[in-house]
């Protein structure tokens, strides 16, 4: 399983590079660097029936390129919340980080004359998530992974107001198949880390199921208004949400806002 | 047009981003029935001992549900709820809802305490010259023997401090005595459990330097009763210096009060060839314990996996001693621990 899990993710990679290889030329980098707020709504039955939510903090690092004929965004964020129910009073601590990388193809014409640019495209998001009830013993902190593929769409309109230049944009994904892992059904543990003193990092990801849309769904999108300066960085407001629903042996449901100020630096 | 579409779509993500609540939603205020039938339905897919026990889980909703609905008020469902896991007779479980916490503890009140700590104290610890307190282990010399009493294995332990305990057992300068002691008392008695970590902790600073297997855990895999994993076997060894390797007998003292990670450390112990088990049998609890909580904020816990010792049995049932032996009301009275009189008595005679 590990080898798979490796294999997949070199091939990843190389098709990454080899697409990047074919269109060094005119190509815009920008660097952006985020910080903010988050809030989380959390409901997973491994851990209890009650609904969790609240606030906590996020940032997220992310490289834009604009080739002649692809957009291509490799982020990474994460967000840190402290979520309690306002039932039992009980609190979670909760830790998540995504990886996600898009790739939009253009049309030579698009973006030229038009208003708006809209760019379909495909992303692969690799995301873990850790909870931990802080009321629990044996069984407090709950880790589990995703990696999906979904296609998604890209959005940018660009317009001016007060004599200021400004770029309203959004990105939408919705994954269609799902490489997901959960602990085991009435543990923390994972059926890899069985016979382990500690779990290794692969036994996380290995014993998952691939799922389809019908049974784990997960919308994110993610808004952004950006001030470009006229030395081509930009100062960008951006807010992402994400409703995820996996019906697994224990169901779970989270709703992951942040909104985030970012740098844009241009490379 | 295609400027209000896409504004449409745009103000359409916004929306759906705010009522997200209507996704995930929770009974706010939720009715008796919907409370029994989580609790209910939550240990009849994960609590792991329904078949070592023969339950009848059936019979039980059938008897408690109707007590569930009609109760008016919080204490009464929390009387029905308690009622329901009551019939489990397992210590690790409990439902707790601020009012109280319910518990099942006839696994020690039916039995005779077989402990009195003001006895070992006064009569034992305090006149000793080498009764020392070693973070969680009192300890202590007592006719040639060496003694350590711990009170709970929720107290850390480290291999550090077990060293020194042993190295001075083992050390002529470090004791009144002039020589090494004949053997180790360890007494477990009324330690209730803690961590099971601390008992391996513990086992292996008497194991063999050839790892060992002394148990194996199975963990709950799915809703059926008889859904579990493949099993964790957990072994220990002795990582330490010869030096300090303790192979004099050694006895360990249990009463009805051992239970969880206690009844596991007793278990473990059992394997070894120079140990031998004095007192009562330990009151059991051989499941990790895990938590969840009720719709309307309750909190509970149960037992998730099973615990079979190499021999096969189930520890969740209590570990015999080897030799069984209740406190004397006569050595009671003249300020003497029976237990105590009797692992001395045996380590230095061998019987």
């Amino acid at each position: 399983m590990n080898k798979k899990i490796l294999l997949s993710a070199v091939l990843l990679l190389l098709s990454i590079w080899s697409i990047k290889a074919q269109d060094k030329k005119n190509v815009e980098r920008y660097f952006l660097t985020g910080v903010g707020g988050s809030y989380a709504t959390i409901q997973d039955d491994g851990i209890s029936p009650l609904v969790y939510d609240g606030i906590g903090a996020a940032g997220s690092i992310s490289l834009w390129e604009d080739y002649n004929r692809n957009k291509q965004i490799t982020s990474f964020q994460f967000d840190i919340n402290f979520p309690d129910s306002e039932i039992s009073g009980a609190q979670l601590y909760t830790f998540r980080y995504e990886l996600n990388y898009s790739y939009f193809f253009k049309k030579k014409e698009e973006g030229i004359d038009k208003k708006w640019l809209i760019l379909p495209g495909l992303t692969v998001t690799h995301k873990w998530a850790f909870r931990q009830h802080q009321s629990y013993s044996n069984n407090s902190l709950h880790v589990e992974t995703r990696t999906s593929l979904a296609p998604s769409l890209y959005l940018e309109r660009p317009f001016t107001i007060f004599n200021r230049d400004f770029v309203l944009g959004a990105t939408s994904s919705l994954p269609l198949i799902t490489y997901a892992t959960r602990p085991l059904y009435a543990s923390t543990k994972f059926s890899a880390s069985l016979n382990k003193e500690d779990a290794g990092i692969f036994d996380y990801l290995s014993d998952g199921e691939i799922v389809t849309l019908g049974k784990y769904f997960k919308w994110k999108n993610f808004f952004f208004l950006r001030y470009p300066f006229k030395n081509g960085n930009a100062l960008q407001l951006s807010y992402d949400w994400s409703l995820e629903s996996y019906k697994a042996v224990n169901s779970m449901k989270t709703g992951e806002h942040s909104l985030l100020i970012t740098t844009v630096l241009k490379l | 047009m295609k400027n209000h579409l896409l504004i449409s779509l745009t103000a359409m993500l916004i929306g759906f981003s705010s009522c997200e609540k209507a996704f995930i939603k929770e009974e706010p205020e939720p009715s008796n029935a919907q409370v029994f039938d989580h609790l209910w339905e939550t240990v009849d897919q994960k609590y792991s001992f329904f078949e070592d026990k023969n339950i009848d889980w059936d019979q039980a909703r059938l008897t408690y549900r109707q007590q569930a609905i009609r109760a008016r008020n919080s204490i009464e469902l929390f009387n029905a709820l308690a009622d329901l896991l009551f019939v489990l007779e397992d210590g690790h479980v409990n439902l707790s809802g601020g009012i109280d916490l319910s518990r099942n503890w006839n696994w020690y009140l039916d039995y005779p305490p077989n402990y009195n700590w003001d006895i070992i104290e006064r009569n034992y610890l305090t006149p000793s010259e080498d009764y020392q307190i070693s973070g969680p282990l009192h300890n202590t010399v007592i006719d040639s023997v060496g003694y350590i009493h711990y009170e709970s294995f929720s107290s850390g332990i480290s291999t550090s401090l077990l060293d020194y305990i042993i190295y001075k057992m083992l050390t002529k300068d470090a004791l009144s005595i002039d020589g090494q002691v004949a053997g180790l008392i360890i007494d477990v008695r009324n330690n209730g459990g803690g961590s099971v970590d601390n008992a391996f902790t513990l086992a292996n600073r008497f194991a063999p330097k050839e790892q060992i297997k002394v148990a194996d855990w199975y963990y709950k895999a799915g809703p059926e009763h008889n859904n579990f994993t493949k099993p964790e076997s957990k072994y220990i060894k002795y990582n330490g210096s010869e030096l300090y390797q303790f192979n004099k007998p050694i006895v360990i003292l249990t009463n009805r009060s051992c239970y969880s990670a206690t009844n596991m450390f007793a278990s473990i112990m059992a394997m070894l060839p120079n140990v031998t088990l004095i007192g009562d049998k330990t009151g059991g609890g051989g499941g990790l314990p895990i938590n969840n909580e009720l719709p309307n904020g309750w909190r509970y816990r149960f037992s998730a996996t099973r615990t079979i010792d190499p021999t096969g049995y189930n520890i969740e049932f209590g570990i015999s001693p080897d030799i069984k032996i209740d406190l004397d009301s006569a050595d009671l009275a003249n300020g003497k621990d029976t237990y105590i009189e009797r692992a001395i008595q045996y380590i230095k005679e061998g019987e």
